[in-house]
């Protein structure tokens, strides 16, 4: 049971922590205000994030079923931080899926054929930042949630 | 355990998943720059890292360790406990390898990136000496995280 909790806790901070690294090293990238630079930092991100996040996504989410499935766990799938994890989890894996690999592809593929100072290269950078930050927030959220787990 | 309790497990588990979670992106996004064959890439990257990493995990890392005693004191836990001691040492490890090597490298290396280009002798090299402390750091987060979930 403690190698399920560490498997699932070890994802989630790699979830979490990558998220809150990608927010200070957009902002730094950003401080610069070199399109350049913003561009090398947002194309190496979008390189790295689907991999990295995609994995820890999904294996934080079946480590987290694993741990309420086993029954001589206190937790049941009805519980509200559990199905709080749940929702949060499936959102962040279909954001991934759905909208920033897409969304980088496309911006590869902008900065390969126009160049990193190509005006949709920023519009689409600040799109990505928007909902990386929603998503950074509702991961803040859903630990406060599970360490606290309201209703138990 | 009090609720003053699980807000102060939620702080430290703040902390912890930024400063593990951080690092472990940091080994992802440099993976990707090295995959580039290019040491200028691979230099810019560590360069731009390093200034992140300044800012963020001393945050992190103070965060781990000032909640890490709160829970002690508050909580049901002894200074004397093995687990209790191993946080300790890689919080005390980590801060040595955090101010005495990555935080002057990652200066030496901006300053010599910006006097003399990203090709200047010797940056390449440093560059390589700096991602083998984050590999040392992310080695020891991944102990602490292991003693803290077994509690041994």
């Amino acid at each position: 049971m403690e190698w399920v909790k560490l498997g699932h806790v070890v994802f989630a901070a790699i979830w979490f922590g990558g998220s809150v690294y990608i927010e200070a090293l957009m902002a730094g990238a950003a401080r610069t205000k070199d399109p350049q630079v913003m561009g090398t930092v947002a194309m190496r991100v979008g390189k790295t994030n689907p991999r990295l996040f995609g994995v820890a996504g999904i294996l934080t989410l079946a480590f987290g079923i694993w741990l309420v499935a086993d029954s001589s766990g206190p937790w049941e799938f009805s519980d509200t931080f559990v199905s709080i994890g749940f929702l949060v989890a499936i959102v962040g894996i279909i954001a991934g899926i759905a909208f920033f690999g897409p969304q980088m592809r496309k911006i590869e593929s902008v900065i390969a054929e126009r160049g990193p100072m190509d005006p949709e290269v920023a519009e689409r950078g600040n799109r990505i930042s928007m909902v990386a930050h929603v998503m950074t927030l509702l991961l803040l959220i859903t630990m406060a949630v599970m360490v606290l787990q309201p209703g138990m | 355990m009090d609720e003053l309790y699980n807000w102060i497990l939620f702080g430290h588990i703040l902390g912890a998943a930024t400063w593990f979670g951080g690092h472990v992106l940091l080994e992802g996004l440099g993976a990707t720059a090295n995959r580039s064959g290019d040491p200028a890439i691979y230099t810019r990257h560590i360069v731009t890292a390093s200034k992140t990493t300044e800012r963020v995990m001393p945050i992190a890392a103070i965060m781990t360790l000032g909640f890490g005693i709160w829970l002690v004191i508050d909580g049901a836990w002894e200074f004397s406990d093995v687990f209790v001691s191993i946080g300790f040492l890689v919080a005390i490890l980590g801060f040595a390898i955090g101010l005495g090597f990555l935080t002057p490298k990652g200066k030496q290396l901006a300053a010599m990136v910006e006097d003399e280009g990203v090709d200047a002798p010797g940056a390449f090299e440093l560059a390589r000496r700096l991602t083998m402390g984050d590999h040392a750091m992310t080695g020891i987060l991944v102990i602490a995280m292991i003693a803290m979930i077994f509690k041994f």
